[in-house]
């Protein structure tokens, strides 16, 4: 939620043209759709709620993904801002030149850093919530303990 | 690229005294919307298009080839580049250029023809321009049930080339009916006041947003094989887009 907030004030200001999902379905998506009119009509009347659709499942399988990294990479306190930047990579190495994307071919150092600075800000996120949760289930299990003595 | 190396030289060719019932067969059984007049005594070659089909669907007098071609087409060389001869086309309002060499038909270059050219040789070009600045906001529609010589009429008056046919459901899509439609149309029957739009439908389409990228209607346009493109946005159709607009907006 905070990337997403992030992601509209910086496409608000300009400072950002096309989010990832967005750059996907303006340029590249149409092709597949040719032969399929009535989605077409679909995607292109509720492009705004599918892309967003689309970023959230994004994040989700990206933090689903997160969760199964080895303990020893969690443990570190750069694992989050890590993996922000690992997933930021993932579009602007692989996808982008894969699809053909205008990203790829403009320099837009700006851009890029609006991109890589929510992407660190939603690893972070991520990382801190797997912390808030571990210690969570830490301070369960202690108090559990602690009845399990009593009795 | 020059003209030569890009037109069609296998022309489908009409006499003027053909009857426009068989120029019209002809036109939709080979798959295009222009045949070349040969011209009378060897003198300068015509164009039938399908606008002349339209025409005379529309009302114009005549049934005959000689009452509806254009006589004076306008004329290309092999050498001319593709940017000339699309200047020449989108300034002219026609999609088909007859290419002659020392008086002998050479072969017809369309605004197909170079936009999928461009296409191809231009991947990266022109990525970020948006089908908004090249559709057509004011679109001519009609209903299913209107018969095919008063949308012909009005395709006519208002120089377009599709009109529209809204949805008739909340989730069914709007069709288009076009030229080729007609020109379908004329090949088969000759009572027009009496068929309806609806029952001629033929024309594949396809659906954008504004904002999406204008080499994707291009590219829609070519490998599906169609002529428009239909823009839609939350509120509903907002626009149709021709492949003479995307070669207007590519030119500019």
């Amino acid at each position: 939620m905070a990337m997403s907030a992030l992601r509209q004030v910086t496409t608000g200001l300009g400072l950002v043209q096309q989010t990832p999902p967005d750059a996907i379905l303006k340029q590249r998506a149409f092709g597949p759709l040719i032969r399929l009119p009535r989605v077409a009509y679909f995607v292109a009347r509720r492009q705004r709620a599918l892309v967003e659709i689309a970023h959230w499942g994004y994040g989700a399988q990206g933090g689903a993904a997160f969760a199964l990294l080895p303990e020893s990479v969690l443990q570190s306190k750069w694992a989050g801002t890590g993996y922000g930047i690992g997933t930021w990579l993932v579009f602007e190495l692989s996808i982008a030149p894969v699809l053909g994307l205008d990203q790829a071919k403009r320099v837009r150092l700006v851009e890029r850093l609006m991109f890589a600075g929510d992407h660190v800000l939603y690893g972070v996120i991520l990382a801190g919530d797997r912390e808030w949760l571990m210690s969570t289930r830490r301070v369960r299990s202690r108090r559990r303990r602690r009845l399990v003595a009593r009795r | 690229m020059r003209a030569a190396e890009l037109m069609n030289r296998r022309v489908l060719t009409v006499r003027p005294e053909d009857s426009m019932r068989e120029a019209a067969e002809a036109m939709d059984q080979r798959g295009v919307a222009g045949a070349i007049v040969a011209g009378e005594d060897g003198g300068s070659p015509g164009i039938l298009t399908a606008r002349d089909v339209v025409a005379m669907i529309g009302g114009a007098a005549g049934t005959q080839v000689e009452d509806h071609y254009t006589r004076d087409a306008v004329i290309g060389e092999p050498g001319w580049s593709l940017e000339r001869a699309a200047e020449v086309m989108v300034e002219g309002r026609f999609r088909h250029l007859i290419v002659t060499e020392a008086g002998r038909i050479e072969g017809v270059l369309s605004i197909r023809d170079i936009v999928g050219q461009w296409l191809a040789e231009r991947a990266e070009h022109r990525v970020t321009i948006q089908i908004r600045e090249a559709m057509h906001p004011d679109f001519l529609e009609v209903t299913p049930e209107t018969n095919l010589c008063e949308v012909a009429e009005a395709m006519i008056d208002r120089d377009v080339g599709a009109a529209l046919i809204p949805s008739t459901g909340r989730f069914s899509a709007p069709g288009i009916a076009s030229e080729r439609d007609l020109l379908r149309a004329a090949g088969r029957s000759a009572s027009f006041d009496r068929v309806a739009v609806g029952d001629e439908l033929r024309s594949r389409t396809t659906y954008s947003a504004p904002d999406w990228s204008l080499r994707q209607a291009a590219e829609a346009m070519i490998k599906g094989d169609f002529q428009h493109v239909v823009v839609v946005d939350t509120d509903g159709v907002v626009g149709i887009i021709a492949m003479r607009d995307i070669l207007a907006r590519w030119l500019r």
